[in-house]
């Protein structure tokens, strides 16, 4: 390779790197928040005593009217999920595909189990993916909250290391909790 | 027309108990589907979360469980359930109910969850009460976790918020802190608590 | 509105300019503190730290600099601080650096991508030729900017850049040649 052609290496690997992270916008919104919130608690400027007030009002304004828009729409996604609880039927019925991901290089067959599916080892059992190191499954599941975990080689049952533990450990192991939002998202 | 809509209802209701039956009775001996089966329908007759209590039935027998630590476990879970609503509110959706229900079988006092639903009113609690009962898991003492759940709420914090908090947590504790020291240092990126001033270049 | 309006009115005390610019360069300083930190918690901290601590020196701020080049000043201080205070905290609950190393890449195992497969081999470089390689190749520095950034002179920065290519020609060679 010549002096150029390792440049350009150099410059891929750089461009490489400039790739956002995947929740690199919800760290963003953080900041924000925290930079308004600042500037309510500052009050010296270049020498000035105070922000002008009108300045103030508007940081105010501002940082209500941000709290507003959450709630309105968390709001919203609450209501939806108040359904009859009697029934036994689900907050939300819509389903929504959600991907389970487990890396086990060294299984020879991985099965997700979990609340929606009976528990059942023989219901959803996972393909590999990524090289043959990882194995992977999508399931529709309704909005709400799930209880799941991978069987490994027919019988060891283990939690998703990715994933919230759930608090139960009725049978003495831990499994993982998935949040499916009403909009869609998962939440872990 | 109202008669109707109640006949429908039952007739739902009694749709789904049958078909939760047929599930239980593939898996479950007599003497504990008959147990069971009473749990599951003093829940329905509650209005509290039936499909939770089934789960947990399911998970036990297809892990083997003997049908005395089945049934327990369907009761103490029917309990938390119970606990979980009278805290949250009898309007809490079923996930929230079910998440609180976790929160109070790591030890969690119900008044944990009366405060973050004062403090959050108009919010779903799935997200945070997962987290708080995921943080507890890991070994966040149970008040530092309370205590940092609810700093967030009062911030206004948002599911996504949560998330990134229950992930930092765990990679520090990962790291070598204390669990206590990792959920505190991490909850001040949600709450804005200021970082000690110092020069800047 | 260009950068040096929006500068010009966030020196004045325009929150809504100053969080335009946060938004602008956010992506640019988490990219540096991760590889620098190699802990997203530990990352986002620090560029949370940094557009503060900028906030409150923005109104000294002398017209003509470059705020980007500023802007990283501050956090190459404080990612180079926050190194410094893990390392004391790390030795104080553990003494397997092996382990904790491992524990600080935060990429699952056994998934390869390419900005992954990237991370990890410019994640293994010594600290200061990391920095010197991010702020050349992946932010796109001049060198006498890079010299305002780290304080050091621009041979020391090209020495830097040179030795953390030839370190990484290997690995970049397999990871491109697959």
């Amino acid at each position: 390779m010549t002096d150029g052609d390792f440049e350009r290496l150099y410059e891929r690997a750089g461009a490489a790197l400039r790739a956002p992270a995947p929740d690199e916008d919800a760290a963003r919104d953080r900041l924000v928040k925290r930079i308004h919130a600042e500037s309510l608690r500052s009050t010296t400027r270049r020498g000035n005593a105070f922000l002008p007030w009108w300045a103030a009002l508007a940081a105010a304004a501002i940082a209500f009217a941000a709290g507003l828009g959450t709630g309105r729409a968390t709001t919203s996604s609450r209501s939806s999920t108040a359904a009859p609880v009697a029934s036994g039927a689900a907050a939300d019925a819509a389903q929504r595909p959600i991907e389970f991901v487990f890396v086990a290089p060294a299984a020879r067959n991985v099965s997700l189990v979990g609340d929606f599916n009976g528990w059942d080892a023989s219901a959803t059992p996972m393909r590999r993916t990524d090289g043959r190191t990882t194995w992977s499954v999508a399931v529709q599941l309704p909005a709400g909250r799930h209880v799941y975990a991978f069987v490994v080689d027919g019988d060891a049952w283990v939690a998703d290391p990715q994933a919230p533990l759930a608090p139960e450990q009725w049978y003495g192991q831990r499994n993982s909790v998935v949040v499916v939002a009403a909009s869609g998202d998962r939440r872990s | 027309m109202k008669t109707t809509t109640i006949v429908l209802a039952c007739l739902l209701t009694a749709s789904a108990a049958r078909a939760q039956d047929a599930r239980l009775r593939g898996v479950l001996d007599a003497e504990t589907l008959a147990k069971v089966t009473r749990l599951t329908d003093s829940a329905r007759v509650e209005s509290l979360p039936v499909e939770p209590l089934v789960g947990v039935a399911l998970e036990g027998a297809q892990r083997h469980a003997s049908g005395a630590r089945i049934t327990k476990a369907v009761q103490d879970y029917l309990g938390a359930l119970r606990g979980a609503r009278a805290a949250l509110g009898s309007d809490a959706s079923v996930a929230e109910i079910a998440s609180g229900a976790g929160v109070l079988l790591s030890g969690v006092n119900g008044d944990v969850l009366r405060q973050l639903r004062t403090a959050s009113p108009n919010r779903s609690l799935t997200v945070p009460l997962v987290v708080l009962a995921d943080l507890i898991a890991r070994g966040v003492p149970k008040d530092t976790a309370a205590r940092a759940i609810a700093a967030a709420a009062r911030a206004n914090a948002r599911d996504d918020d949560y998330s990134a908090l229950r992930r930092f947590v765990e990679q520090d504790i990962i790291a070598g802190a204390s669990p206590a020291a990792a959920a505190m240092l991490r909850v001040r990126s949600i709450t804005g608590v200021p970082p000690a001033d110092e020069p800047v270049p | 509105m260009t950068e040096e309006a929006l500068v010009a009115r966030a020196v004045e005390g325009d929150v809504d300019a100053y969080a335009t610019l946060a938004e602008r360069y956010y992506g640019s300083c988490a990219r540096i503190a991760r590889r620098m930190l190699r802990n997203d918690a530990d990352a986002e901290d620090v560029v949370q730290d940094t557009f503060l601590r900028a906030f409150r020196a923005i109104g000294r701020f002398e017209r003509g600099r470059e705020f980007r080049v500023w802007l990283f000043t501050i956090l190459v201080n404080q990612c180079r601080t926050a190194a410094t205070s893990r390392k004391r905290r790390q030795q104080r609950f553990s003494d397997d650096e092996t382990a904790l190393d491992r524990a600080t890449d935060e990429r699952p195992t056994g998934i390869v991508d390419e900005t992954s497969a990237v991370a990890a081999a410019v994640d293994r470089l010594d600290p200061l030729l990391r920095e010197a390689f991010l702020l050349k190749y992946v932010e796109g520095l001049e060198y006498a900017e890079m010299a305002t950034v780290t304080g050091a002179g621009i041979s020391a920065l090209k020495m830097r850049v040179k030795r953390a290519c030839d370190a990484l020609r290997p690995m970049l060679e397999a990871i491109y040649h697959d």
